[in-house]
């Protein structure tokens, strides 16, 4: 019979990175609230019987968000044997809220006092004995950034799991007087209909007038009537809702704790550290010149300058001379087939390579995301977005999502699922992606080196046109009456700074890094090879055979069907309507594509610049255009899946695809129009309908809101704050 | 027939390793569709969401 130990604790205070600790598993840790939206298992290093079970965040048991929800099913519906509840040191009293209504569950629990070594640090006392005799629990002090602790409190928790289950029940007295009656009347009412563990819990949860509890309990109407007389009866004499009396009653009692268990050094206004950093980065006037700095040192750093240095070395050195020109030397001396080294050198290496080429620009990326994501500043850019959002009647959880998007578009587009607001979900759904993922910066390095110089600029400016088209989306779409509405408020914890953990930092790089190069090993080069087939084979003179000149192949045939689309904004050639589409089954596959077309391996034989083949086919305006096209337009087909998962509808799903790759062929096509009449290339047609489509964007952007808060048309509609 | 063996064996044995790779990821890819592992990039081991996609 294997033991279920729960982890339990506010968001943000160390929950995963215990469960990592003790199950030795590699989940995500990241240093703001709500990185975990769904429970997670896995089993105590040497012990294969003990089943630790990671649990979102959460503040409260009430069932108002997703967290919430899923969190207090499992404490209820699964009965794990133990919990331990992950309380954040340095915020000990908002955390012991949490504390005392997981003590009402009378399941056995352990308090892991976490981040102690801030908590001695600060010069603060937390005495856990006293903590421990006042909740009637066992407490231990934990630091699971530096791994200590929580052994103990693990093998605490089984002793605690192994003993009879009424043994270990003792509920600290939060509540007094006439509101401690009427939950002992409701408590007496409801006994035997309820598991005898829970009854407390369910009690308060009825004195609360909890609807999910009332809802799950079905008790008869006089029942019902009864307890509701105990509850306006107190509600009569404290002159507050049940709901406000149970929290207040709650603050009393864990100030009254604090006061006997916590000595603070710095009771007065004495401003921390992170306070004073954050006076700085979230000024209302520097936050946002300082964000786009920091992106700016963070894409000019692996994209131009040590990034550069290796991808070169892996693209010229590594694949170009060594791999390619050793490989092609022995094929030779062994007499392979032209067709089949063809087949290698050109199709699985210039494919594969070509993405593996960007590995270290990719890795220097993710470890600087990394950094600054654990260090804090992350939680404080969603904040910042926050204010700026808000202005255009978006809410800043939708920048949670943008957050995770910027390693991944799925569990991005996942992470939607936080936003309990429909309209606002389906919105930040259909924008996420926008955000460059790791999967498209090849495609930015590859443009940036290739054409750019290596400029910071161009990654730089891919970031923030994705931020800027999210911005502009929410302004148009927040007016038409399916997403109209009041934005969401968010409400978000700043989580304090600290030294970023090398192993979470490098871990995270890592993760990232390998799964990129595992699908370069699987889907790319799957891809790479059906690409050089078809690349390599047409009809000549009537008959099938091998091409000389890729232009000739069944390929282009096909690409060249489809490329007038893509001509207005630029790249209306084959090579590049091809790219676009195999984008869509993984986007660094455009890389790739680029890779098996241009003949990557061939330049770098001749120790010319490996992307110069690539580099002659294009102008900076059109590679730019095409750059935008890709970052903007459909994402790919596994976003696109989470997509339809996470919409729930076919016609929300093929509206995202149809908006974002509309919004992106706009865009480009604005771009590529300009730019060329402003590069000197005279006005024409397409100056004409690229200046209407800039025109009818701003009007888009500027027209009135004349739909109300649930979509309802308001003609007459006076304009307000959200319009 | 031994002759056109012994004059093709390099293009035998090198089709014969580049075909097997290639049928290897194209049976892992399908397999993984099946048991709907996604292609995602986000290292799915370690995504807090993973439980959505790779349902048991």
């Amino acid at each position: 019979m294997s033991i279920k130990i729960a982890l339990a604790g506010n968001p943000n205070s160390g929950k995963t990175t215990l469960f990592n600790d003790l199950t030795g598993s590699s989940q995500h840790v990241g240093n703001w609230p709500g990185v975990t939206v769904e429970k997670k298992e896995g089993r105590l290093k040497g012990h294969n019987d003990v089943i630790i079970q990671d649990l979102p965040g959460i503040y409260s048991l009430s069932p108002y968000t997703l967290e919430e929800v899923v969190s207090r099913q499992y404490l209820v519906n699964e009965k794990p044997d133990a919990i331990i509840d992950i309380v954040d040191g340095t915020n000990i009293e908002r955390n012991l809220y949490l504390t005392t209504q997981l003590l009402e569950l009378g399941i056995p629990t352990v308090i892991a006092v976490n981040m102690i070594d801030v908590v001695r640090k600060s010069g603060d006392v937390i005495n856990i004995r006293k903590l421990g005799e006042a909740l009637g629990c066992e407490v231990v002090e934990t630091s699971a950034l530096k791994g200590t602790g929580s052994r103990e409190a693990a093998e605490r928790a089984i002793a605690l799991a192994k003993k009879p289950v009424m043994a270990n029940i003792s509920v600290p007295s939060v509540f007094n007087g006439s509101v401690e009656h009427a939950i002992a009347h409701i408590e007496e009412s409801i006994e035997g209909k309820v598991d005898a563990r829970y009854l407390r819990w369910y009690a308060i949860k009825l004195f609360e007038r909890d609807e999910k509890v009332i809802e799950e309990l079905k008790l008869d109407i006089v029942l019902m009537e009864h307890l509701e007389e105990h509850i306006v009866a107190c509600e009569k004499e404290l002159d507050d809702d049940a709901e406000s009396i149970i929290t207040n009653q709650r603050y009393a009692y864990i100030a009254k704790l604090v006061q006997t268990a916590v000595k603070k050094k710095h009771t007065g206004q004495k401003l921390s550290l992170s306070d004073r950093i954050d006076r700085v980065v979230t000024n209302r006037i520097l936050a946002l010149p300082i964000f786009a700095l920091v992106m700016f040192c963070v894409y000019y750093i692996s994209i131009s300058t040590v990034g550069a240095i290796v991808t070169d070395w892996t693209n010229d050195t590594l694949f170009g001379e060594m791999i390619v020109g050793n490989l092609n030397g022995w094929f030779e001396s062994v007499n392979v087939a032209p067709w089949l080294s063809g087949l290698i050198v050109n199709g699985i290496i210039a494919g594969v390579g070509a993405v593996i080429g960007f590995v270290p620009q990719m890795l220097i990326l993710f470890l600087m995301l990394s950094i600054l994501e654990d260090v804090g500043y992350m939680a404080r850019v969603a904040f910042i977005m926050d204010r700026i959002f808000r202005r255009f009647g978006l809410s800043g959880k939708s920048f949670i999502p943008m957050l995770i998007s910027s390693g991944c578009g799925v569990p991005g587009v996942m992470a939607c699922r936080t936003i309990e607001n429909e309209r606002d979900r389906r919105m930040t759904i259909m924008t996420t992606t926008f955000i460059p993922c790791g999967a498209k910066m090849p495609i930015i390095a590859m443009f940036a080196g290739a054409l750019f110089g290596g400029s910071g600029l161009v990654a730089t400016s891919a970031y923030f046109i994705g931020v800027a088209s999210v911005i502009i989306s929410g302004v148009i779409l927040k007016k038409t009456r399916a997403f109209a509405g009041e934005a969401a408020p968010f409400v978000m914890e700043l989580p304090a700074y600290h030294v970023p953990s090398a192993k979470n930092v490098f871990h995270s790089t890592w993760e990232r890094g390998w799964s990129f190069i595992r699908r370069a090993g699987t889907i790319i080069l799957a891809s790479s090879v059906i690409l050089w087939f078809l690349q390599g084979f047409g009809f000549v003179d009537g008959a099938f055979q091998m091409v000389e000149d890729n232009n000739n192949s069944i390929l282009a045939a096909i690409g060249n069907v489809i490329a007038p689309i893509f001509t207005p904004v630029g790249f209306g050639n084959w090579k590049a309507t091809v790219a676009t589409f195999t984008g869509l089954i993984a986007k660094e596959n455009v890389v790739g594509t680029f890779g098996v077309l241009y003949g990557l391996s061939e330049v770098a034989e001749d120790g010319a610049e490996i992307w110069s083949n690539l580099a002659a086919d294009y102008t900076p305006l059109t590679a730019y255009s095409f750059m935008l096209f890709n970052l903007l337009c459909a994402p790919c087909f596994a976003a696109i899946g989470a997509i339809k998962r996470e919409m729930n509808n076919a016609k929300w799903t093929w509206a995202a695809i149809g908006y974002l790759c509309g919004y992106a062929y706009v865009i480009a096509f604005i771009v590529y129009q300009l730019g060329k009449l402003f590069a000197g290339g005279g006005f024409g047609v397409g100056t004409v309908f690229a200046i209407a489509a800039v025109i009818s964007l701003v009007y888009l952007l500027l027209r009135k809101n004349r739909y109300g808060e649930y979509g309802e048309y308001l003609p007459e509609r006076k304009v307000t704050a959200n319009a | 027939m031994l002759e056109f063996f012994a004059e093709n064996l390099p293009n035998i044995i090198i089709g014969a390793i580049v075909f097997g790779i290639f049928a290897a990821v194209v049976i892992k890819i399908i397999r993984d569709h099946k048991n709907h592992k996604t292609s995602c990039s986000c290292g799915c081991d370690g995504c807090p969401s993973s439980g959505i996609c790779h349902r048991d």
